[in-house]
């Protein structure tokens, strides 16, 4: 019986080490990490579908990229190219490429194919007889967008440096004293300025996600799903997302906001 | 074998007495027995059941057994059911039925008198004879009657389909040994009764699922009493797919045990479902109504319980491309590509068949790639059940694929991947499509239009994808958190603020600290606290006339040192001292200079140290005064 017990656990041992590495065989054969390359040849062969498939693989599994949300972009459009749409195509191709330019904001290709995606929809618009829609962002976006978050945050620490600085020449005597004065009032209206706007724009960040419609146009809600009467949001535009509520998520778009099914837009992946 | 003989005798005997006259024909009167041989102290039971046309009731059955049984009963039940047929007189029916339970005490064989009903007046006795051998008990289990040939009237009762089960009635039957059960009438057992003489259970095979995976439901009515189904409500399914498995008409009720009764149970349908989403799913309840001679004909609604199933999806971990939550199963692929070569602008037929255990897809991935459009599928199955009632069969999609381009083109592979519910692992049906020659046809090829089509095509410019990932470096923009700017904006001015506060205690403590140093009161603590180490009494008196011109100095702001002596008492009085102090003043610092110049030498002193010593404790107790 001593014997037998180490040869025991020997096979069990066996076994469970080629269970392990019969699970990871099989982990590799459905998760392969090389999703781009395989997209991007089928992409390049014309196997568009494949590629969408591999494309889409890669935005769930790995750190997103400027490069692979551009080629998922170009595979949505080489369907629509090839007479193949399907509903959302175009949206999809349009949050591909928005993904790539907040990575990289400089890249021209990408911004090109953005501008083809928007001319495309308003044209299609347009054929229908719809109008164009036109949204503008609200001031406090416009204003809050100047700079982001630790920006506003580094001026707000400026303004507290010149307010102190005010507090120490005051007391000193000639001009000096009359530097001081000046220096409080205005280091009290940096602080009073770029506070909140440091506080909106990590409020952007953190509760606000950007996002593409991605059906051919949306209608906003309100909360308990009633129609609000405003113009559709068109496919491709982007919106700003908030909150989710069950099947719906809270947008603004321009300066609009309201309610809309969570699938019908595409939330974008930037880190 | 007896028993059928029994029964052929009676029906013979029926027949026999049916033509022989109207009276008998609107008039039957049949008793039964449930078993002719039984155990000391097994119980069994009688039944008469009188049928009558016409208005009298039949009542107060009567059973003379013989003194060798415990009789309880009877139980009793009376019908009434209106006939007409087509456009012919009504005519009424009535039924009465009534059942003893018997316990033999002692062995041997007996003849039981039929029992006799009362109708219209008139005592009728039962036709029948009732005979019955009790034996030794074995010590097995004592059951109470088998009901095996109670109500062999038929057409009355059972409306649970077909005809009449014997069984149908088991009114007061006590539960069966499990041991003695059929293994599926143990698993339909219950500890206790949800509602009394019929309830409706409903059952699922599994309580946890997948999403799309076969979830088998079976509705189950279990009974106690002759019952009719006068109403039934299926559950409302709302979160799930359901298909009909078309078993339960082929299933009788089975006898099993319901707290302390024996109860049929009958499988009412069984179907199955299919989850349509993630999470705590219900099914909703079965409802039925019935109605039953037993209960006087009054109707029962029932209610099932309500089958939660927890559904979750199939794990992410190894799950394949392409796979659509709701493909569960086990499937095998098959297609055909006809012709294998055409021409541009012409079609091929391309045939899938999708085979397998559960729920079939309805759509297909097909490997869409430029130059070859699949136009939509035209879609066939034939579903059915399969062995444990597994939902499955075939699905084919016949498609029309139209190439634009020229050459040996690559159909390329159709990809299903499903989960594997039984191997608990994701699976892969694949099937390739082949190649196809394309050639140049009649029209024209889509080179020789591609002009064109560049011109109509917004899409023209895009740019070329990139095979490759260039460098890229994700910024984390995560900004300053708030703590760290709170401290960066709140520092500077506070740290100012902190250090200008500072700078003024700091002042504010040494311009304290100087001005102590020259205030009176202190110093004449000081001076008492000096007189203390002095040994001298004139040194002594001395310091005690300092600390009390200090004392006045605190108290009046008067330098006392400076004023004549006789003046100093008025001063101080007008200074607001109180007299009695004023005084005191004048006589201690008269007292002081006077021991300070007494002429007494050092050595004959001991009346001066006790003059000091008085002089001391008036002095300490005036400066306390005065500074106070």
């Amino acid at each position: 019986m001593a014997v037998r017990k180490p040869w025991l656990s020997l096979c069990v041992l066996v076994a469970c080490i080629t269970a392990s590495i019969c699970a990871r065989a099989a982990d590799r054969e459905f998760d392969t990490p090389d999703h781009f390359t395989k997209g991007a040849d089928a992409l390049a062969d014309g196997r568009y579908d494949e590629a969408i498939g591999h494309l889409e693989a890669y935005a769930d599994r790995m750190p997103s990229h400027p490069d692979a949300s551009f080629n998922r972009g170009l595979a949505y459009l080489t369907r629509v190219r090839n007479g193949a749409e399907r509903s959302g195509d175009l949206g999809r191709a349009a949050a591909a490429f928005e993904e790539a330019l907040v990575m990289r904001p400089d890249d021209v290709d990408v911004a090109h194919s953005l501008e083809l995606v928007h001319g495309e929809v308003a044209r299609r618009r347009a054929r229908r007889g719809e109008d164009a829609v036109l949204a503008r962002p609200s001031l406090d976006r416009v204003v809050v967008g100047l700079a982001n978050e630790q920006s506003w945050g580094i001026a707000a620490v400026i303004g507290s440096l010149l307010l102190a600085c005010g507090l120490v020449l005051r007391k000193l005597a000639g001009s000096a004293h009359l530097a001081g004065v000046l220096m409080i009032p205005a280091g009290a209206l940096v602080l009073a300025v770029t506070i909140p706007l440091y506080l909106g724009a990590r409020y952007l960040r953190i509760e606000r996600k950007p996002g593409v419609v991605v059906v051919r146009e949306v209608h906003m809600t309100d909360e308990s799903g009633a129609a609000m009467g405003l113009d559709p949001v068109p496919e491709a535009a982007k919106l700003e997302l908030g909150e989710r509520r069950g099947r719906l998520i809270h947008v603004r778009y321009g300066t609009v906001e309201g309610w809309i099914a969570t699938d019908t837009v595409r939330v974008l992946r930037t880190h | 074998m007896r028993r059928r003989l029994w029964m052929l005798l009676l029906c013979l005997v029926a027949l026999v007495m049916a033509p022989r006259s109207a009276e008998a024909q609107r008039r039957t009167v049949v008793a039964v027995i449930t078993s002719d041989v039984v155990e000391v102290g097994e119980s069994f039971q009688i039944e008469v059941r009188a049928e009558v046309e016409g208005d009298a009731m039949p009542n107060d059955a009567q059973l003379r057994a013989p003194s060798a049984f415990q009789v309880s009963g009877p139980t009793t039940s009376a019908s009434g059911l209106k006939l007409q047929f087509g456009s012919g007189p009504m005519q009424m029916k009535r039924t009465f039925t009534a059942r003893w339970l018997l316990e033999p005490t002692k062995q041997g064989r007996f003849e039981i008198p039929a029992p006799t009903v009362m109708i219209g007046g008139e005592r009728v006795k039962a036709s029948g004879r009732l005979s019955v051998t009790v034996v030794a008990g074995t010590g097995r289990k004592k059951k109470s009657s088998r009901g095996s040939r109670l109500s062999p009237f038929g057409g009355f009762g059972n409306f649970f389909g077909g005809p009449r089960s014997p069984l149908d009635d088991i009114w007061q039957d006590e539960a069966d040994d499990p041991a003695d059960l059929v293994p599926r009438a143990r698993e339909l057992m219950l500890p206790k009764e949800p509602q009394q003489y019929v309830f409706l259970r409903m059952l699922a095979d599994k309580e946890r699922a997948v999403v799309g995976e076969q979830v088998t439901l079976s509705y189950y009515v279990y009974y106690r009493a002759d019952m009719k189904l006068t109403d039934q409500r299926e559950p409302p399914l709302t979160q799930f797919l359901r298909m009909e498995t078309e078993t339960a008409a082929r299933t009788e009720a089975i006898i099993t045990s319901v707290g302390r009764w024996r109860y049929h149970a009958k499988l009412l349908d069984r179907v199955a479902v299919f989850p349509l989403r993630a999470g705590e799913l219900r099914t909703g309840t079965l409802t039925a109504k019935f109605t039953s001679n037993r209960l006087g004909g009054g109707e029962l609604a029932r209610e099932s319980n309500d089958v939660v199933v927890q559904v979750r999806e199939p794990p992410k971990q190894g799950r394949p491309l392409g796979y659509r939550i709701g493909d569960v199963g086990r499937f095998t692929m098959a297609a055909e590509v006809k012709p294998r070569a055409t021409t541009v602008g012409d079609t091929v037929s391309v045939r899938i068949r999708v085979k397998g255990q559960g729920l079939l897809p309805n759509e297909l991935k097909i490997p869409e790639r430029t130059g070859v459009e699949w136009l939509p599928p035209d879609k066939r199955d034939e579903i059915s059940v399969g062995r444990g009632d597994r939902i499955g069969g075939y699905r084919l999609f016949g498609y029309a694929v139209r190439f634009k381009e020229v050459g040996d083109i690559q159909l390329g592979t159709v990809e299903l991947p499903y989960w594997d519910e039984r191997k608990k692992a994701y699976r892969v049906a694949k099937v390739d499509l082949g190649t196809v020659l394309v050639q140049k046809g009649s029209e024209p090829a889509a080179e020789e239009t591609g002009e064109d089509d560049a011109r109509d095509d917004p899409f023209a410019a895009l740019a070329k994808p990139r095979m490759t990932l260039s460098a890229y470096q994700a910024h984390r923009d995560e900004g300053l958190s708030p703590t760290t700017l709170w401290s960066l904006v709140a520092l500077p001015p506070l740290g100012v603020a902190a250090a200008q506060l500072t700078l003024g205690m700091a002042r504010g403590l040494n311009r304290r600290r100087r001005e102590r140093k020259g205030d009176p009161a202190t110093l004449a603590r000081r001076a008492l606290a000096d007189a203390k180490g002095k040994k001298d009494p004139k040194d002594t008196a001395a310091v005690y006339e300092r600390a009390v011109h200090l004392a006045v100095e605190a108290a009046t702001a008067i330098k006392s040192r400076g004023v004549m002596r006789d003046e100093v008492e008025a001063k101080l009085l007008e200074k607001g001292l109180e007299a009695e102090h004023a005084r005191e003043v004048v006589d201690v610092l008269a007292r002081c200079s006077a021991l300070r110049f007494d002429p007494t030498p050092d050595e004959e002193a001991s009346d001066l140290h006790k003059e000091a010593s008085d002089l001391g404790r008036r002095v300490r107790k005036l400066v306390k005064a005065l500074l106070d």
